[in-house]
């Protein structure tokens, strides 16, 4: 039985019960990367995996139980590991070896989950198509000829292809959400602070949290269990209380007709999110997924955030300046690429950079020291700051009327893979960033919130119908409950258990 | 705002990068284009706005002043591109 597209329940269920051994589940994830061309997974260990599983296996003999015992996750190769070199899709990290596993892998591996490996990603998560990853693109499983998404790309293609049950991502602008979407999976960005970012390499650490991406949010919230929680390592992680994001999901069966389990929530709809700028089939299956909630039971408002347009710039003033202050300690003299082209120490760092960071990463860090520098500091990265704020409140507002808000995770599906490198370096990169309108604003609120897969579109051009993303998005530390409403959904929908070998349903 | 070639040399030298003068001619219009699209902000009123740098808000955090284990100096100067006896190795600094 191929149980590579089982929920983790699932797998869970056929590994207590000894029809498949952590090994065995491990040995079927790693053929599958092996064969797979869709170049989502950057790097593998066969010996390191299965040294994991049987220590999996150990506990399990042992009888131990969890929910995530011998389940195989792929990691963001964004997060450090030990047993994997951590690059973040850089050559300037090219070959390097964490002393030490990042806590949200750690705290993973606590819990019994098998590491197979580590996933492409942008290079420093700076990217909304995975197309600037050092040593190449991945692509999209639904249709190789389009891009997964990014930053996280790699951990959604892998996903939605079978080659992992579960991926961890980070999300900056929209890093988790937006290739959830475009790969029809799940995946959730929590609220600042709910995940330590020890050992994430920082790309704009006001805004980078790290979230689960699976196949259903049940999924999502066991992860989630483990991942979560105070961390003394991080000075921005928040000290919340313990919650069992998981409980009351259990039960995966449709509700009886009648039946409202939604019954009291108010979900508010974004006017600025169903603008011009939103795809007419995205907004079709939007607007579905909109009424099946109010089958359940919620109610429905128009709600507006009116400064969204502004949390484009806001965010493209704010990540690279971070990014630029970050990014300064590659410099090729305690690790990473370093140039052998320089006579002396100036020449080293400005030579090792170079070579090592790839256009897009140099366009943002330059990006950054021009907000920063001396004379536009305070027109640019103060001024982007205060509108920070405003946007933060336009949400604080929205939510005095609404629970939660909904719209789509991004105006458009997939597109287009450029044909060549140099295409893709020569893309017009305004257009990739506007397609983050949509996440944005959570990000710089720093709030929870979660794709949702929800149906298929297809592209203004000729090809196959491909998934499209519903977007959830919560005050701080509701996570839980965020968790619950995207449940209900999915116990009455069935777009999350598509899978790309049978194609999407238009 | 109008960058010149000048600004992205100033850009390039406080990055620490090098562009050659085709890499600096290519940028140019492409920062050029970000820096204007970003420049809309200024259109926005943030009169009495309090700036905001982190989405909590959050006090730094003390602890116990206790001494802490780190790993070993080998394992974390692993990764070094030239060390030797302890130290990372760089070009002569001083003639």
């Amino acid at each position: 039985m191929d149980l590579r597209f089982s929920d983790l329940s699932g797998l869970s269920k056929a590994l207590s019960v000894g029809m498949v051994s952590p090994v065995e589940l491990a040995q079927d994830y790693l053929q599958a990367i092996a064969a797979s061309s869709l170049g989502a997974v950057l790097s593998v260990d066969e010996d390191k995996t299965l040294a994991q599983a049987r220590e999996a296996q150990a506990r399990l003999a042992r009888g131990e139980s969890g929910p995530l015992l011998g389940i195989p996750v792929l990691h963001k190769d964004v997060f450090v590991t030990r047993d994997w070199p951590t690059t973040a899709g850089s050559r300037i990290l090219q070959g390097y070896r964490s002393p030490f596993d990042a806590e949200a892998v750690s705290r993973l591996a606590q819990a019994g989950m098998v590491g197979l490996g580590k996933a492409s990603c942008d290079e420093f998560a700076m990217g909304s198509a995975n197309q600037f990853c050092s040593t190449g693109p991945a692509r999209n499983p639904w249709d190789p000829h389009r891009v997964p998404g990014g930053s996280s790309g790699g951990s959604a293609a892998a996903v939605a292809a079978g080659l992992a049950p579960a991926a961890t991502g980070t999300d900056t602008g929209g890093s988790v959400r937006q290739p959830a979407a475009m790969c029809g999976i799940t995946g959730m960005k929590p609220t600042y602070g709910r995940i330590s970012r020890w050992g994430m390499v920082a790309y704009a650490s006001s805004l980078d949290q790290a979230g689960p991406m699976a196949r259903s949010a049940r999924d999502c919230a066991l992860m989630l269990n483990a991942m979560a929680g105070f961390d003394e390592k991080d000075a921005t992680s928040a000290r919340q209380h313990i919650e069992d994001f998981a409980a009351g999901l259990e039960s995966a069966r449709p509700f009886e007709p009648g039946e409202r389990p939604l019954a009291g929530l108010r979900l508010g709809l974004v006017r600025e999110y169903f603008a011009e700028g939103l795809d007419h089939g995205v907004r079709t299956q939007i607007e579905a997924a909109v009424s099946v909630m109010r089958d359940l039971g919620a109610e429905t408002c128009e709600v507006s955030l009116p400064r969204t347009a502004l949390s484009l710039p806001a965010y493209y003033v704010i990540a690279p300046a971070e990014a630029s202050s970050n990014l300064s300690r590659f410099d090729g003299v305690r690790y990473g690429h370093r140039s052998q082209r320089s006579q002396d120490l100036q020449s080293l760092y400005l030579n090792s950079r170079s070579e090592g960071f790839g256009r897009e990463v140099q366009r943002r860090i330059l990006v950054g020291s021009f907000v920063l520098s001396h004379g536009y500091y305070d027109a640019y990265y103060l001024k982007a700051q205060k509108v920070r704020r405003l946007i933060a409140q336009d949400f604080q507002s929205a939510f005095g009327q609404c629970d939660f808000l909904i719209g789509p995770v991004s105006p458009t599906v997939a597109w287009r893979c450029p044909e060549h490198a140099h295409a893709q370096a020569a893309r017009d990169p305004l257009q990739d960033y506007l397609a983050d309108v949509y996440t944005l604003g959570a990000s710089l609120a720093g709030l929870p919130a979660m794709s949702l897969p929800c149906g298929f579109a297809r592209p203004p051009e000729e090809g196959p119908a491909l998934p499209v993303g519903l977007q959830l998005i919560g005050p701080a530390w509701t996570e839980k409950r965020l968790l619950s409403v995207a449940h209900a959904y999915q116990r009455q929908t069935d777009w999350h258990l598509q899978t790309p070998a049978q194609g999407g349903r238009a | 705002m109008t960058l010149t070639l000048e600004d992205i040399q100033k850009l390039t030298r406080l990055s620490q990068l090098s562009l050659t003068p085709d890499q600096a001619e290519a940028l140019l219009p492409e920062l050029q284009s970000i820096l204007t699209w970003v420049g809309s902000l200024s259109d926005a009123p943030t009169e009495g706005i309090e700036p905001m740098s982190h989405p909590h808000d959050p006090a730094l955090r003390l602890r116990e002043d206790l001494a802490q284990d780190l790993q070993d100096r080998a394992v974390l100067m692993a990764n070094a591109p030239a060390q030797a006896e302890g130290y990372f190795l760089v070009p002569r600094v001083v003639e």
